[in-house]
């Protein structure tokens, strides 16, 4: 009769040693201290007392059972094994309330194993802790024949289920493992090594074609499965569990399957696959004391009975089981800071998901793990040194991607030009040449900012120019609307942008002597770019102005109308003088008061201005210039704040840096708090980027007084070479135990491995260093 | 556009959980069913073995390198319901200190960002989470968040320190040294929770329920202070779904399914600038994902390994 597979657990009043079942294993009878009862599972899914063979009185040691056997064939005779060394034959079909057979007490010592043939009912097999096992006839209840095992207390004997005249016993000694023919009692078939310590439990596969597999479990934690064979044996795979085993039993019809229990600490039961080796296929844990006894089901494999010290005899279902290979991820993934993409996965070699555990329900083999169908071993590389079969050789994979922005950073970082003086360069070179850098990266809205910033500042200088010179250019709107025009069919998304940049871009342009037809083309040609590449942009748009744009046209729009109000005094002047018609659409309002200038007169100087050296003028022209400065600062304010906004400090913090790179006071209206973040932020990615040199440049750039901190604010401590020891005081070149010899080395320099006696550089990552000279020399040749 | 440029043979006995790149890239840490961790060195497309870390007495299931203001540190989690945190020192690793008060596997480590010190937060089968804080001179204080999943944690993130919007309106004074401390667990009970420091207690900030089955792994963005918090998860239910948060419209979190594949989704990472989202699924297969301008989520490359293995 089928039962339905559910858990249930019974509790039998005392700690339980051992336990068997009948041959069909309705019946389970339990044996131990002074416990002896049967119990049937009915297909209601409980386990029922149904006779309880202890007497109630005091039956002597006889009763202390630490094993039973329930007769392979005769479904009335059982069999216990004592810790006095007898062992005691029930027949339960005896009259009245002794059913006691018989008491065979041919052992001196405990016997820790009994086994009954699986042809023959009434041949028994035992093996005791007095170094000898003994077959015994249950028919004429006397000893047939005994075996010395020349080595140790046996720990386990089992009759083999298929080989007829064979059993194999295991010994506390532990390294050997016996083969035997009963027919011959001199001496064993086979002995071989087979743990480090006693080795508590043996069992031959259950299964006809795996006949000659045993599965040993001892106190080394590791359980080893046996090839028996008539000349040598070899120990075919093993499962490394973290606790002693104390018994292990076949999963019958599974051929890589066994259930394990151990001796302490892990109360739970374990059913393990040969095949993944490492971790349970599942467990059950019901019980809260250690475990002694399991047997599976004959017939059914879905159930697995355990009892143990606590007291409880359990029917396990499978389908209960806890399964961790449910939860073990199967991929690694790790994504690095050179936007690497790591992987590790299984060897393609292997079917993995050929059957998903999502996918089909019934197959009972997770496939997750490349388990089951068409997992022969012919598709596996084995690492075979030590006869275990590997399942799966692993393989990692890393995979670049090019379409990580990381590698932009990188390139920005390397390739931007931060301090202008030093270099050499005009403000508008510096920028242009950012600008340029930014587009070759495909960053084209970044390359603009360079650029208008680049128009900022240059209309700041050339308005003095001018004022001087009395010279205003003509707008060329009218070919800004044109392109204007065009640019609007071509992408509706970019509207907003075109709108409000491209005309800036053009037309704020006053400098016609450096901005010439050619370079507007050019500029053209990057619009374009950028609505082919739409793609493109959306990929690298870490920084990407486009989301502004589209979604929050509103903040671009404000920050780049600013500029207008800035140019658009400009032309509002100019076209008092050279009446030239264009008025920007939108203009800001703030900016509106200061087209009521009449004249101006504001003395040349060189860009930056000292805003001190302004405030020192007392004309209104010249505050209204500061007005048109102030409102510079605000745009570029705005500008990187965007920026940092839609996830870029790399930009912001560049601009500030080649702004404060100029020897100028002036200080961009920017909340130092603010700022801070933007410098952290991007130190720390150049940090993560190995990009040293421009850390350390951006760092002397930065005019935020907790940034420059970062490089005058290190205590470094030198110590010995030798002890490891803090040097007693900084200027002392050798520590305390300065008598020894070996402490007295000096600081050699690692180039030219002479003593360093004054400026020593090293490197702060690697801590490699030396003279000054050395390292100079050696950066220049290295570069 | 994406190509697989080096395999490494990693010469593990049974399959690898977990390989974890250091802060710069050098190195490469990975862990094994075997019950041993790796670590070796990557430079020029070429590998090294340079140790082989043993201590664990089951499949180690994730790794976790510490930043490396803290020296080299690297935290490691199993089935033998062990942390160990182990630490290099001269080319030798060592076991700094053993975590072994969870009940069962431990599935996830994860180091809490550099900014709030030496601190691990680990998820477990036993469905708690607990978070060791180094007090220095190697004594670790640990918390732990009892029944935080039912039926285990899978995995935890931590939440970037920074002060969520901190760029656009930097903290106030007395606010500037508060960073954030949360982080985000996933498990088994199909939901994923965030979980707030408070008082030195760890209380639950948020349960954010979407999947319909375990939820395999969890990733917290890495930010620079937008006001936008952005969390990952996948689940075994096929999906990941983006949540994301919004300070400014009052913490709500949202979510939105980034795709539905066609088989288990093991993993989520985010690219350093959180804007690239990497996600492994079945058949070996890894696709990199980027939020498009309307807020959808495209697929950037998609890689496969092992074409003829999976195409039975």
């Amino acid at each position: 009769m089928a039962l339905a597979k559910y858990t249930t657990s019974v509790n039998v009043g005392s700690a339980i040693n051992a336990l068997s079942l009948c041959q069909n294993s309705n019946k389970i009878v339990v044996a131990g201290r002074a416990l002896l009862k049967i119990y049937e599972a009915e297909p209601q899914n409980q386990l029922k007392e149904i006779a309880n063979l202890h007497m109630g009185r005091k039956q002597g040691l006889n009763m202390s059972s630490s094993d039973v056997v329930w007769s392979s064939k005769d479904e009335n005779l059982i069999a216990t094994a004592a810790t006095n060394g007898a062992i005691v034959v029930w027949d339960l079909n005896a009259v009245g309330r002794n059913k006691q057979l018989a008491v065979l007490s041919d052992h001196r010592r405990t016997v820790t194993k009994i086994s009954i043939h699986p042809k023959e009912s009434t041949r028994l097999l035992s093996g005791s802790q007095d170094c000898t096992m003994r077959m015994f006839d249950l028919r004429k209840k006397e000893s047939t024949g005994m075996f010395q095992s020349k080595a140790d207390g046996v720990r386990s004997v089992e009759f083999s289920p298929f080989h007829y005249f064979m059993f194999a016993a295991s010994f506390d000694n532990g390294s050997v493992q016996q083969i035997w023919d009963y027919r011959q009692s001199k001496t064993y078939l086979s002995q071989f090594l087979a743990h480090k310590g006693s080795v508590y439990t043996l069992n031959w596969h259950p299964d006809e074609d795996e006949r000659n597999k045993i599965a040993t479990g001892g106190r080394d934690n590791i359980v080893k499965v046996w090839e028996t064979g008539t000349s040598h044996n070899k120990q075919i795979s093993n499962i490394p569990t973290s606790t002693s085993v104390s018994a292990v039993r076949w999963r019958p019809s599974h051929k890589d399957q066994l259930a394990t229990v151990s001796m302490m600490l892990d109360f739970s039961v374990n059913v393990w696959d040969l095949r993944r080796r490492f971790v349970p296929y599942a467990y059950f844990e019901e019980h809260n004391d250690v475990t002694t006894g399991i047997a599976w089901k004959q017939n059914d494999p879905e159930v697995l009975f355990s009892c143990s010290k606590d007291g409880t005899l359990v029917m396990h279902a499978m389908q209960d089981a806890i399964q961790p290979w449910k939860k073990i991820k199967t991929r690694g993934l790790d994504v690095g800071s050179r936007g690497l993409v790591l992987f590790a996965g299984e060897d393609s070699n292997i079917p993995a998901r050929a059957q998903s555990p999502t996918g089909s329900g019934q197959n009972k083999l997770p496939g997750l793990f490349g388990w089951g169908v068409g997992n022969n071993n012919s598709t596996l590389k084995t690492h075979d040194s030590t006869q275990e079969i590997n399942q799966t050789s692993q393989t990692m994979d890393e995979i670049i991607s090019e379409t990580f922005v990381d590698d932009g950073f990188v390139y920005a970082a390397k390739h931007y030009l931060l301090n202008g003086p030093e270099n050499d360069m005009s403000f508008r070179k510096l920028c242009e040449h950012n600008s340029n850098v930014a587009a070759k990266l495909g960053e084209f809205s970044v390359s603009r900012v360079w650029l208008i910033l680049a128009e900022f500042y240059n209309s700041v200088v050339l308005l003095k120019q001018k004022m001087t010179s009395n010279f205003f250019p003509v707008p060329k709107t009218c070919s800004d609307a044109t392109l204007d025009g065009t640019k609007r069919t071509e992408n509706e998304t970019k509207r907003n942008s075109d709108e409000v940049s491209s005309p800036h871009v053009q037309s704020v342009d006053p400098d016609s002597e450096f901005q010439s037809d050619e370079g507007r083309l050019e500029q053209l040609h990057l619009f374009r770019d950028e609505d082919l590449d739409n793609e493109a942009i959306a990929l690298f748009g870490h920084i990407d102005a486009p989301s502004g744009m589209t979604n929050d046209s509103e903040a671009p729009k404000q920050k780049i109308i600013t500029p207008h109000g800035g140019r658009w005094y400009e032309t509002q002047t100019s076209t008092q003088d050279s009446s030239s018609p264009p008025t920007p659409t939108s203009m800001d309002q703030n900016s509106d008061p200061l087209a009521t200038g009449k004249k101006l007169s504001v003395k040349p100087s060189v860009w930056p201005l000292p805003l001190d050296d302004i405030r020192n003028q007392t004309t209104v022209e010249e505050l209204r210039f500061v007005h048109f400065y102030h409102h510079v600062n605000v745009t570029i304010f705005t500008l990187t704040r965007y920026l940092a906004e839609s996830g870029d400090v790399q930009t912001p913090v560049s601009i500030l840096v080649a702004i404060s790179s100029y020897p100028t006071n002036v200080t961009l209206e920017i909340p130092e708090a603010e700022a801070e973040h933007w410098f952290n932020s991007y130190l720390d990615l150049l940090f993560k980027h190995e990009l040293f040199v421009q850390h350390a440049e951006v760092i002397k750039l930065s005019r935020l007084p907790s940034i420059r901190m970062l490089s005058s604010s290190s205590t470094i401590h030198t110590s010995c070479k030798v002890c490891q020891r803090r040097m007693p005081n900084s200027c002392s070149w050798s520590c305390d135990h300065r008598s020894k010899p070996d402490h007295k080395s000096p600081v050699l320099c690692f180039l030219c491995k002479k003593v360093v006696k004054t400026l020593y550089l090293y490197c702060q990552t690697c801590s490699f260093g030396g003279h000054l000279q050395c390292m100079q020399s050696w950066t220049k040749l290295s570069k | 556009m994406v190509s697989v440029i080096n395999t490494v043979d990693t010469l593990h006995e049974d399959m690898i959980h977990d390989a974890q790149m250091d802060y710069y890239g050098l190195q490469l840490a990975t862990c094994s069913s075997d019950r041993t961790i790796r670590i070796f060195e990557v430079k020029n497309g070429t590998q090294r073995l340079l140790s082989t870390l043993q201590g664990h007495d089951g499949p180690v299931w994730q790794i976790a390198w510490s930043h490396p203001k803290y020296d080299k540190m690297l935290a490691s989690c199993s089935y033998d319901r062990k942390v160990i945190i182990w630490k290099e020192q001269d080319g030798q690793w060592n076991k700094l200190h053993e975590y072994n008060d969870h009940d069962s596997s431990v599935n996830s480590v994860c180091w809490a960002p550099h900014e709030l010190g030496l601190m691990l937060a680990c998820g477990s089968s036993d469905g708690s989470v607990s978070v060791l804080k180094h007090h220095g001179d190697n004594q670790w204080e640990a918390t732990k968040i009892n029944n935080a999943h039912t039926g285990g944690c899978n995995a935890v993130s931590w939440a970037p320190a920074v002060v969520p919007g901190s760029l656009i309106e930097p903290p106030s004074q007395n606010q500037q040294n508060n960073f954030v401390k949360k982080f985000v667990s996933a498990g088994c009970d199909n939901l994923v929770k965030v979980w707030c420091e408070k008082d030195g207690r760890w209380e639950e900030e948020q349960k954010l329920q979407a999947h319909t089955d375990w939820v395999r792994d969890c990733a917290w963005a890495p930010s620079i202070g937008l006001p936008q918090s952005k969390i990952a998860s996948c689940s075994q239910d096929r999906r990941v779904i983006i949540w994301t948060c919004d300070e400014a419209t009052g913490g709500q979190w949202s979510s939105k399914t980034l795709n539905e594949f066609d088989d288990v989704v093991w993993h989520v990472s985010w690219s350093l600038t959180g804007d690239i989202l990497a996600v492994s699924g079945g058949n070996n297969k890894v696709s990199l994902w980027k939020e498009k301008l309307d807020g959808d989520w495209s697929i950037v490359s998609d890689i496969k390994k092992g074409q003829q293995g999976s195409t039975e």
